[in-house]
């Protein structure tokens, strides 16, 4: 399985936000979208995820040489900002995307043993969600995501505002959730892009380009990264 | 001083002009023709520093008409009619003595949390003494400048004398110097540990104030004008020494400190922050509710237990409202024979008026609101909530929940207006009965539908839970609109009423069918 976006744009009044995005990223990898800050990362996103209508251009999946276009149920998409409603336990909200994702859920696993994964203590189970912390709900909003099993993940920018346990414990669970899906995560952290990602993808100036993925932790290719993003950001 | 001067306006002439651009930005059809640079284009400028030039100015007479028209000018006519033309000078400046101190206490800009001042003294890092003798001297002119005009009009209107007027705008701003002299000295005292912001004694002090500037007018025993000149005038001279003390005075950057807080500075966003709070507050903390439903029914059934409080109280208040109102018509009816001709025709030709009744009493905004805050604003971004045939399953289960919510009052008036009309005699004519039972609950669920119905196709609120959308806000007053013109309508009753119902249940079909078609689309989180 292939996800192809062909000559997306989108513009803010005369502003060129996203030019000509043109990429096929391929099933079982994650994506580091690197950009820096007001690159149009999220706006790539907004727009994948239909929240945001593009000016042009189109994007599919392509499975044994048939293309199809996204349903909503392809998609998940982890927030900076974790949203959850505040009213439910961690227990009744995990309770109730089983519920409604009874279709995709493979295996049978408890609400506990999905609380294990992803380390969240017995005593937090039962709480309402208004008084977990910031890491819990972004814990949490990972969770359902991966229940819903999207095929295509977009992670936009989840773990810059965690702890480093906690942003620890997300690396491994995204890590062991890439198999089946195409996982893209932007971030404009590049040690964090480098040290998860399969393949680096660079947004500069309303365009994605890729960086040849060898060598992915030595220095010199950090360097040819930020040169890379410079040189475009004065091109 | 003078440099701070300057840079108070400067600043204060960049943050107006560029909200005044920006305001011209949300104008539909006006922001197509602004260029695209709009911030740096020095036409556009020019206009809105125009703009803001006379807002200014208007500011500095208008706020003074508005004060001084309603608070002082009417009473002293109203006294001047019950005890005559010959204390009307006293009344006036009696009046203006109290409402000055009233003034002082409430509004003495010094420890206003200004979104200036955040921006000067937190943000710039002007120093903060400079920054307060300059803007404060400015307001003190504009103070005096404003009431010395408006005060020549309406004092000339209340035979205060020509002498007396020029002196009781320098007494006015007397006053409030010496206010925030006491103020600057008891902070200094009490080395910073001194609330600024507290409330509960000014509230009773204002309550006595109001009480005496009015209450001895209407008794026809004002302070003599000799007195309360002779106190604006010691206010004037104290002032001064006031405004000395304030030039040497250096703890402002501590009182700064103490009151300006980022949430106090943008009221938008606190008025945001406030309406948030109370979304979040009213979810019930109680361990004991739960429940046995599954799905989109279980995550409805956890809404509704856990915001009790939200929606069912105003309703459950509205309701006994409405029994009480009924219980007292049926107690009069019942007491009184002779009102009943008068009330037999209050169900029938009231269904017009109904109409805007039941306007007001639906809730549904407020529940759609909640509804947004505390739900959907985060669920909205899990794109299996957002799959078409969940859009529509959780609408069919909220439709039920908010007609349910609604029709506890609607049914209460329904039935109330028919034993209204059997008490009052009855009506040979059964339709009427059947069209009272039916009509006002149809109504009740067309109001139900109709919000629920713009929530789900125009979904107003960002991510941000502000409202942003003209035209769901158009909508909610055109419905205003509509409901307040029905008020005038004179179709016969059974007409009235045949026409609601069918108007009510057709508009059902057809929003649903909207929602149906155009939910899945619309139902997002705006940008």
């Amino acid at each position: 399985m292939n996800f192809t976006i062909e000559h997306l744009k989108k513009n803010f009044e005369k502003k060129e936000v996203l030019r000509d995005i043109s990429f096929t990223f391929e099933e079982g990898k994650i994506y580091g979208l690197l950009g820096r800050n007001g690159a149009g990362k999220t706006t790539l996103f907004n727009c994948i995820n239909k929240d945001i209508r593009a000016d042009g251009g189109t994007f599919f999946f392509e499975e044994n040489g048939t293309r199809r276009e996204t349903i909503p149920e392809d998609i998940g998409y982890v927030l900076s900002t974790p949203t959850v409603p505040e009213f439910l336990t961690g227990r009744e909200f995990l309770k109730f995307f089983m519920d409604i994702n009874r279709k995709y859920i493979v295996g049978n696993h408890s609400t506990d043993e999905y609380f294990d994964y992803i380390s969240i203590a017995e005593e937090d189970r039962d709480k309402l969600m208004k008084d977990y912390s910031h890491g819990m709900k972004n814990k949490m909003q990972m969770l359902v995501n991966f229940i819903a099993r999207p095929k295509l993940l977009l992670l936009d920018e989840p773990l810059t505002s965690l702890d480093v346990v906690v942003a620890e414990e997300m690396k491994e669970i995204l890590r062991s959730m890439k198999g089946e899906r195409i996982t893209i995560f932007s971030t404009h952290i590049l040690d964090l892009a480098v040290d998860l990602c399969d393949e680096i993808v660079l947004l500069s100036h309303g365009i994605l380009d890729t960086v040849e993925k060898s060598d992915l932790d030595s220095a010199e290719f950090k360097d040819k990264i930020i040169s890379a993003l410079r040189e475009e950001s004065h091109a | 001083m003078l440099d701070a001067l300057k840079n108070n306006v400067k600043l204060e002439v960049a943050y107006t002009v560029n909200g005044i651009i920006y305001a011209l930005k949300q104008i539909p059809l006006v922001k197509k023709i602004l260029p695209s640079k709009l911030y740096s284009c020095s036409g556009l400028k020019i206009f809105a520093l125009i703009v803001m030039l006379f807002i200014r100015f208007v500011e500095v007479f208008l706020y003074k008409v508005l004060y001084i028209f309603p608070l002082i000018f009417i009473p002293v006519s109203t006294f001047n009619e019950i005890h005559g033309e010959a204390n009307s000078s006293s009344f006036f400046l009696h009046i203006l003595f109290f409402m000055t101190l009233i003034g002082t206490f409430i509004n003495s800009n010094l420890f206003e949390a200004s979104r200036h001042r955040y921006y000067a003294v937190i943000l710039m890092r002007m120093n903060a003494r400079d920054h307060t003798i300059a803007h404060y001297s400015v307001y003190l002119v504009k103070l005096v400048v404003g009431f010395l005009a408006i005060l020549m009009i309406f004092g000339g209107l209340c035979g205060v004398p020509i002498w007396m007027r020029l002196v009781l705008p320098f007494g006015i701003a007397g006053c409030k110097l010496l206010y925030n002299t006491w103020t600057l000295y008891r902070f200094s005292r009490k080395n910073g540990d001194y609330d600024l912001k507290k409330s509960g004694q000014k509230v009773i002090a204002l309550v006595v104030l109001a009480a005496a500037a009015y209450i001895p007018c209407l008794i026809g025993f004002p302070l003599p004008s000799y007195v309360t000149i002779a106190l604006f005038g010691i206010a004037a001279i104290g002032g001064v020494f006031g405004y000395v003390y304030m030039t040497r005075y250096n703890l402002y950057r501590p009182i700064y400190q103490q009151t300006l807080t980022d949430s106090a500075v943008d009221r938008k966003d606190l008025a945001l922050k406030t309406r948030k709070q109370n979304v979040e507050k009213s979810i019930s903390a109680d361990t004991n509710i739960t429940s046995n439903k599954e799905g989109f029914e279980f995550l409805n059934d956890l809404f509704v237990k856990r915001h009790k409080k939200l929606l069912w109280k105003t309703t459950m208040f509205i309701s006994a409202g409405c029994l009480a109102v009924a219980a007292i018509m049926f107690v009069i009816i019942l007491a009184f024979p002779d009102s009943r001709s008068t009330f037999k025709s209050v169900p029938l030709k009231g269904l017009p008026y109904l109409t805007f009744i039941m306007y007001f009493l639906n809730r549904g905004t407020g529940i759609t609101q909640a509804l947004f805050m505390n739900c959907d604003h985060s669920l909205l971004t899990y794109s299996v909530y957002k799959q078409r045939s969940n859009i529509l399953k959780l609408f069919r289960i909220r439709l039920r929940e908010i007609i349910k919510i609604n029709i506890v009052p609607a049914l209460i008036i329904g039935v109330s207006l028919a034993v209204m009309l059997a008490l009052c005699g009855g009506s040979g004519d059964p339709l009427d009965y059947i069209i009272l039972l039916i009509s006002v609950p149809c109504i009740s669920i067309f109001f139900s539908v109709h919000y629920l119905t713009i929530y789900y196709l125009l979904q107003p609120f960002n991510a941000g839970t502000e409202m942003k959308s003209g035209m769901y806000t158009f909508i909610t007053s055109a419905t205003y609109f509509a409901c307040y013109m029905l008020m005038q309508c004179r179709f016969p009753t059974h007409i009235f009423g045949l026409i609601t119902i069918i108007f009510s249940l057709l508009y059902c079909v057809i929003a649903c069918l909207l929602v149906y078609r155009f939910a899945p689309k619309s139902f997002r989180i705006r940008n």
